[in-house]
């Protein structure tokens, strides 16, 4: 099931909040594990069971190696959640590298093994990263163990972050889990950010993506430079919109229940380097191989050489997070070739030179990036560099009707990847809402802006000709 | 910081409380409709529950089909939808044009024409033409291809509108016909049996010739077609439409898509002295071209014979009432077409006794031997070129 959804919105939301606020507090994890499953089992009836496996694999492997480390068995412990990483990536492996993998071995060798081409199951890579986290935490010692599997599978499975991120470590929601505190005004709070991240992604997210399709739809040989560029400012935009909105759903939902998710996404197209920009993207992932992955490498601490080396496999393996295919593991490189040139020289160079020239650049590079992260539908391609570099017209009367149609959609999608919308939303609740921003005129405003908000969001999903889920790959 | 809630924090929680459970109950109250008059189709209902569906997944995706073509106040939802495009500054949503004057045209794609559907459907085409052209003579086939509004509205078209030249396709239908006439050693040319539609059509480019919020041409679009149609035969087509206005307010299959948008059109007919009686699927017998009841539907078009019949007969020749078969010198048209033809015919049916209406796809019987136990003198093949373009039952033109 996805939030974006007239079921989500209008059956399953209702019911699942009505049964979490009328049982007892110490129900309500159930009622978020129980919800959770069906939530998960509505898109995915079967796999269902592969996520109760990785949720009962690291439950005991994290009871296991608490216990050892009680008992002083340092070795059992590291063994253990060996164990459960393996488990984890192997699951992760199967379900969703099998065909790349075999497909590669076959290309190398001239090989002809069939593939058994295993649909991958949502959200696998978000709920694996998740379930792996519990375990390393718990062998660092940087969370309790827990000793209730319905409060554990609360975590795991808990339906707003699912599908789609963020990725929420369990140190980060350890103590919620079994204390959180829900109240109005949190609820209040998550309905803004609800609010603001279906209007992305309905709105916004759904309807750019329509004008990426209309260039994606075009011969890539035959594009105008200026129709090439904006197919991937609009594929950018669909993609930021998309995800951080879902995102913000999440975030406003796990308000709504009473769980404080990290920030996801924090306005990165007004980047001024790379560096930036991944400081701003998708932070719960970065956030998540930073802490599993580079730290215990060595990081920084061990050398330039090392560090650089680090990089590498960091970004060849977020490259390869995002899909089994050979453009992400491009994708991935390209940043992670670009970051470890910007900590050799670029960065320091660029921090000399007028800051528009740090945000061209790093548009420039995202711009591309989203390029070759498309070209999996076969809409990228060489053809398509050859169009966004020149090979065709500069612009066309192709160009001109696009931006006609969608220029007003555009618009809104500058102004919305910028804090702009936000400090509006804050100066005017500080404004009318009062020094607490709960005023009474402040209340009805908000209610009202957010009911026409949601009402057209409504509109656009009864009328959805067009509400692709876009994460099937990660 | 822990700031002091007060109780007017209650107010959005209630107010989203009040949408989510609202839309909740009131999906749940309203009544099942399985048809929808605006939409021509059926809407999807409750799907039957199985373990099998479940776990195959058809279940889950039946149901959310079923919760969003069931959910309340359908139209008006798709109409708050538009109207938000038009805010947006949109120059086309859904494939539908928002055009100047109020007219909502429909973009057909270039997959349309280009498509495998395209190609069978004008060799058949051809085909049938050389077969007909054998036993009628040249003098009396003749195909009518009619382009859609945005080929003839143009200029009324949003600056830069990509449009598909749908002329394209009837040089292509030509050029297939050409070839079998050349098979088939058939002399001068296929060429002729073309009605120039757009050539007729383009010069009345500023007059009401197509509706603003239906595909069809109006009957006015139809008159200058039919002039040209009957000159290509020799005959001398009427110099005025005689048109009569019968409706004010007809929102066609247009607006339905977009529920917003467009302004009301009119429906004028011909208004003919003819005594008309109409045999339907050779059935029922109605007099008169038009059936006024169809006014008072949604589908105010279906005013014009009564809507699509398989086949329907027509005969003018009202002394002659009574007598079934043909009389010698009568002429006896045969029509095959969709919709559009049936706001034309009652033009053509002054130059015939009798007109034979085929609609394809509502009829399982042998075009030719038709043609034969009626007694058919003349052929004429009356379609929008893009249904022409895409409709699985053109084949049976060959049959």
């Amino acid at each position: 099931m996805v939030f974006s959804s007239l079921l989500f919105i209008f059956r399953f939301l209702p019911i699942i909040l009505l049964l979490y606020f009328i049982v007892p507090r110490g129900w309500r994890n159930a009622v978020l594990f129980f919800g959770s499953l069906i939530f998960y089992a509505w898109g995915e009836p079967v796999y269902v069971v592969l996520m109760l496996f990785s949720t009962a694999v690291d439950f005991t492997h994290g009871w296991f190696i608490r216990r050892s480390l009680d008992a002083g068995k340092k070795r059992r412990a590291k063994l253990t959640l060996i164990s459960a990483v393996v488990i984890n990536l192997t699951l992760l492996g199967v379900f969703k590298y099998t065909d790349f993998l075999i497909g590669l071995l076959n290309q190398a060798f001239g090989l002809a093994i069939p593939l058994p081409g295993l649909p991958l199951p949502i959200g696998i890579s978000f709920y694996t990263f998740q379930t792996m986290s519990y375990s390393i935490d718990v062998y660092r010692g940087d969370a309790h163990v827990q000793k209730n599997i319905i409060d554990f599978g609360a975590y795991v499975t808990m339906f707003p972050q699912l599908i789609a991120g963020p990725i929420v470590r369990y140190q980060t929601v350890a103590k919620e889990l079994n204390e959180r505190r829900e109240s109005a005004s949190l609820f209040a709070d998550g309905i803004a950010l609800f609010m603001a991240g279906l209007g992305k992604k309905v709105l916004l997210a759904n309807n750019i993506g329509l004008l990426w399709d209309a260039v994606a739809a075009m011969p890539a040989g035959q594009l105008a430079a200026a129709t090439a560029w904006l197919g991937a400012l609009a594929y950018g935009f669909q993609i930021y919109f998309d995800f951080s909105g879902y995102s913000d759903m999440a975030r406003g939902l796990g308000l709504m229940l009473g769980f404080h998710f990290p920030l996801n996404f924090d306005y990165p197209y007004i980047s001024r380097s790379v560096t930036e920009f991944w400081r701003r993207w998708h932070i719960s992932l970065g956030t998540w191989f930073r802490e599993y992955v580079y730290i215990p490498l060595g990081g920084n601490r061990k050398g330039l050489a090392v560090q650089l080396r680090n990089i590498l496999i960091v970004w060849t393996l977020t490259g390869i997070w995002h899909g089994a295919s050979l453009n992400f593991l491009v994708w991935g490189l390209y940043f992670g070739v670009l970051l470890a040139a910007e900590k050799l020289f670029l960065l320091s160079w660029l921090e000399r030179m007028p800051r528009a020239v740090g945000w061209l650049y790093t548009t420039f590079v995202w711009l591309v990036g989203w390029v070759i992260f498309a070209s999996v539908d076969g809409a990228g391609g060489p053809e398509y560099f050859a169009s966004l570099f020149g090979a065709g017209n500069a612009i066309d009367n192709t160009t001109l009707y696009l931006l006609r149609n969608y220029g007003g959609m555009l618009i809104l999608c500058i102004l919305g990847s910028t804090p702009l919308a936000k400090k509006l939303f804050l100066r005017a609740r500080k404004a009318v809402g009062g020094a607490d921003g709960q005023g009474l005129a402040w209340q009805f405003a908000f209610s009202a802006a957010s009911a026409l908000l949601f009402l057209v969001c409504t509109a656009y999903l009864v009328d959805a000709t067009y509400n692709p889920f876009l994460y099937f790959r990660f | 910081m822990e700031k002091k809630t007060k109780k007017t924090v209650w107010i959005p929680v209630l107010t989203f409380l009040f949408l989510i459970f609202g839309g909740m109950v009131w999906g749940l109250l309203k009544p099942d409709q399985a048809y929808s008059d605006t939409e021509n189709r059926y809407l999807a209902e409750r799907p039957a529950f199985s373990w099998e569906s479940l776990f195959g997944g058809s279940y889950t995706r039946d149901y959310e089909s079923y919760i969003t073509d069931q959910f309340p106040l359908r139209d008006q939802w798709v109409g708050l939808k538009t109207r938000t495009e038009m805010l947006l500054g949109k120059a086309e949503t859904k494939n539908v044009w928002l055009a100047q004057d109020n007219y909502l045209i429909v973009d057909y794609p270039a997959s349309d024409f280009e498509g495998e559907q395209g190609g069978q459907n004008r060799e058949t085409l051809a085909n049938a033409l050389s077969y007909y052209v054998n036993s009628l003579g040249k003098d009396h086939v003749r195909v009518m291809l009619v382009p859609s509004a945005s080929q003839i509205l143009m200029d009324k078209l949003p600056a830069y509108s990509p449009v598909y030249d749908q002329s394209l396709y009837l040089e292509e239908a030509v050029k297939a016909a050409e070839e079998a006439f050349a098979k088939a050693g058939i002399e001068g040319g296929a060429a002729e049996l073309f009605v120039d539609v757009e050539g007729a059509l383009s010069p009345h480019a500023g007059e009401y010739i197509y509706y603003r919020t239906d595909h069809h041409w109006t009957t006015l679009g139809a008159f200058y077609a039919y002039q040209a149609w009957a000159e290509s035969l020799g005959l001398s087509p009427l110099s005025d439409a005689g048109l009569r206005e019968v409706s004010d307010h007809f929102w066609g299959t247009t607006y339905s898509r977009l529920h917003a948008g467009g302004e009301a059109d009119v429906i004028s007919v011909y208004d003919t002295e003819q005594n008309a009686v109409l045999t339907h699927n050779m059935t029922d017998q109605t007099e008169g071209f038009y059936d006024w009841e169809k006014l008072a539907v949604r589908d105010q078009y279906a005013v014009f014979l009564g809507g699509n019949d398989g086949l329907l007969e027509i005969r003018t020749d009202a002394e002659q009432e009574g007598e079934e078969e043909k009389t010698e010198g009568e002429r006896v048209l045969l029509v095959v077409k969709d919709s559009f033809a049936n706001c034309f015919i009652p033009y053509a049916a002054e130059h015939f006794d009798r007109i034979i209406v085929v609609d394809l796809r509502y009829l399982n019987m042998s075009l030719a031997q038709l043609a034969g136990q009626y007694g058919a003198t003349d052929l004429l093949v009356l379609y929008s070129a893009q249904a022409f373009a895409t409709d699985a039952t053109v084949f049976k033109l060959g049959r």
